[in-house]
């Protein structure tokens, strides 16, 4: 089933997809076992540790990020499972959290959806792998709702130049 | 210190609206290079300290800066990757994504085949 259906939601969902040059069963693991996981999940140079992963329904990953490897952590976020269907399907909620696992708030955006909940579906299409990502936000608030659906994809072309300056302004 | 705001707007405003004045870009800049204390920031400029003290909150409100006790003196610490992060947010939640899926092909060509 489809999650739109079993978490109703009437905005606007994030759809992504992605062919990757991989088979199934490598993309499916890079999702599913912790140690692949983590060397790829967080921003580029960061550290994410895995401190608990229970993949199974209902089951979590708790994971910390640090700006780098020594680096204190930045947060604690989770993933709590709730379908796994190897190597086709993953749908999860995804949240901030503290360190014992509870849902927090986005740490930078006051106004934002607690929970997430996204559909990951893969398919084999000529030894390649297409990803199909839907999320959207679950148990959230009229105006959680806006911030989500303004954070797509039109505020991109307004703020992208300007964070790009601003990087390079800090890098210099 | 937490502040709430009550959009997402708000909290952009705040970024920008810190980031308008060059004299807290030029904070964030020699900031950047190393921790320092406020006394030591204010040196260059034709300030009083209460002017700079105003500058500094100005960027701690928009999380562009950590401030921490030091004995009697305050050190300023720039929080850029906070930035960073904040920023995949703030430019769109679905280019976060992207940039994660970019990481997940990058990870996927550095497995043996």
């Amino acid at each position: 089933m489809a999650i739109s259906q079993k978490y109703p939601y009437t905005g606007k969902e994030v759809l992504i997809t992605r062919t990757f040059d991989a088979p199934i069963e490598k993309v499916w693991k890079a999702w599913t076992d912790a140690q692949s996981f983590q060397k790829w999940w967080g921003p580029k140079g960061s550290a994410v540790t895995i401190m608990r992963f229970d993949l199974k329904p209902d089951g979590m990953c708790l994971y910390n990020m640090a700006a780098a490897p020594g680096q204190p952590q930045l947060l604690w976020a989770k993933f709590v499972y709730k379908e796994v269907d190897a190597p086709n399907k993953l749908v999860f909620i995804n949240a901030f959290s503290d360190e014992n696992g509870g849902t927090t708030g986005n740490p930078w955006i006051p106004v934002w959806p607690l929970e997430i909940i996204n559909e990951l579906t893969l398919e084999e299409q000529d030894g390649k792998t297409l990803l199909t990502l839907r999320g959207h936000p679950i148990n959230a608030s009229a105006e959680e709702i806006k911030a989500f659906e303004g954070a797509q994809a039109g505020m991109e072309q307004g703020f992208a130049g300007t964070w790009e300056k601003l990087d390079q302004f800090l890098a210099a | 210190m937490v502040k709430r705001y009550s959009s997402l707007d708000s909290e952009l405003d705040l970024i920008f609206g810190a980031l308008s004045d060059s004299t807290r870009r030029d904070i964030l800049k020699r900031n950047a290079k190393k921790e320092m204390s406020v006394t030591d920031i204010a040196k260059p400029y034709d300030l009083s300290l209460p002017a700079v003290s105003k500058h500094l909150k100005v960027l701690e409100n928009a999380k562009l800066i950590q401030k921490h006790r030091d004995g009697k003196m305050y050190l300023v610490t720039l929080s850029p990757n906070a930035l960073m992060e904040a920023s995949d947010y703030l430019r769109s939640y679905e280019a976060l994504w992207n940039d994660r899926l970019d990481r997940l092909e990058q990870y996927l060509h550095s497995l043996p085949q």
